[in-house]
């Protein structure tokens, strides 16, 4: 991928998978590695720092023997996302307005 | 590596951070590991990484989160435990510890040594100026006209040696502050791009 992902936006890119539904690590890791370019290893401290900010919350669901630990959007979490969403169309409206129109050049 | 030894690895190496923080990582990790379905024998590092960058993933973030938390604030608070992060974020860095602390003396010992050459510069910039001018005023003592104007004309070129001395000092401490406060800048934005870039 050339552009490179911010720390805000991969903030952003997991509130907006968690709000769809509940997830664990690895699925929310595999989903986010199948759009952008990230290591295994990067979504810890996101989640971490998400769950300690209180936008994210967790709990355990036992799982073959052992726990699963999902996240959960907490009602701060919905806003902020909302917060971020508004920021990204502001941010991808005015990048558009430098680049010219995208979907002309997708046509060609 | 298998899974015992992976966590075990992260758990030395996050074992100066808060014991809730550092159980929260191994639990994840030990969940993702299983949810990883690999194959007895096979590598974990392949998909995660060492655990050395792991755990410098961590500490890293948390040490970003209380700095920016700092720059929020506004205040000193708290500034022992960044600095602490901070060194503990050196420490897990991928250079070994013993490697760290030679390249922090030699910094250290380098900048002593330019330091002094420009102090030196400066001391005897002054020492020119000063014996040239006292040179000057005793050249008006001496015996005839000759040399009368032989001594005046030494002591007013060791003066403006001096001068040129003491200019020169100048330059070079401002060169070397411009250059000192570059390199630490350039640092600073090289650790925001990785910070960015994320991956």
């Amino acid at each position: 991928m050339t552009y490179q992902l911010t720390a805000p936006l991969l903030d952003a890119c997991v509130l907006g998978v968690v709000e769809k539904e509940d997830v664990y690590g690895y699925t929310l890791t595999q989903r986010v590695m199948d759009v952008v370019d990230i290591s295994e290893s990067t979504l810890y401290p996101v989640l971490r720092r998400l769950q300690k900010s209180g936008l994210l919350e967790t709990y355990d669901v036992p799982y073959h023997g052992r726990n699963r630990r999902y996240y959960r959007i907490t009602p701060p979490g919905r806003e902020q996302l909302h917060y971020f969403r508004s920021e990204w169309i502001t941010y991808k409206d005015k990048i558009d307005s430098l680049l010219g129109d995208v979907k002309l050049i997708t046509a060609v | 590596m298998d899974k015992q030894t992976f966590l075990q690895e992260l758990d030395y190496r996050l074992r100066h951070m808060p014991e809730e923080d550092k159980l929260d990582a191994i639990e994840y990790y030990s969940e993702y590991i299983d949810d990883l379905n690999l194959p007895p024998d096979s590598d974990i590092c392949i998909h995660l990484g060492s655990p050395k960058e792991v755990a410098r993933q961590i500490i890293s973030d948390t040490t970003e989160k209380k700095i920016d938390e700092q720059q929020e604030k506004k205040t000193t608070k708290g500034f022992g435990s960044i600095l602490w992060l901070a060194i503990l974020g050196i420490f897990a860095s991928p250079i070994a510890l013993p490697l760290a602390i030679a390249a922090i003396a030699i910094i250290f010992a380098g900048l002593i040594t330019v330091g002094s050459v420009v102090f030196a510069f400066g001391v005897s910039g002054v020492a020119c100026v000063i014996s040239g001018f006292l040179t000057t005023i005793a050249a008006f003592t001496a015996a005839d006209f000759a040399s009368k104007l032989a001594i005046l004309g030494s002591g007013l070129l060791v003066m403006g040696l001096g001068i040129l001395f003491l200019l020169l000092t100048a330059a070079m401490a401002r060169c070397i502050v411009s250059l000192v406060s570059s390199i630490i800048k350039k640092r600073i934005m090289k650790n925001k791009a990785r910070k960015a870039q994320v991956a």
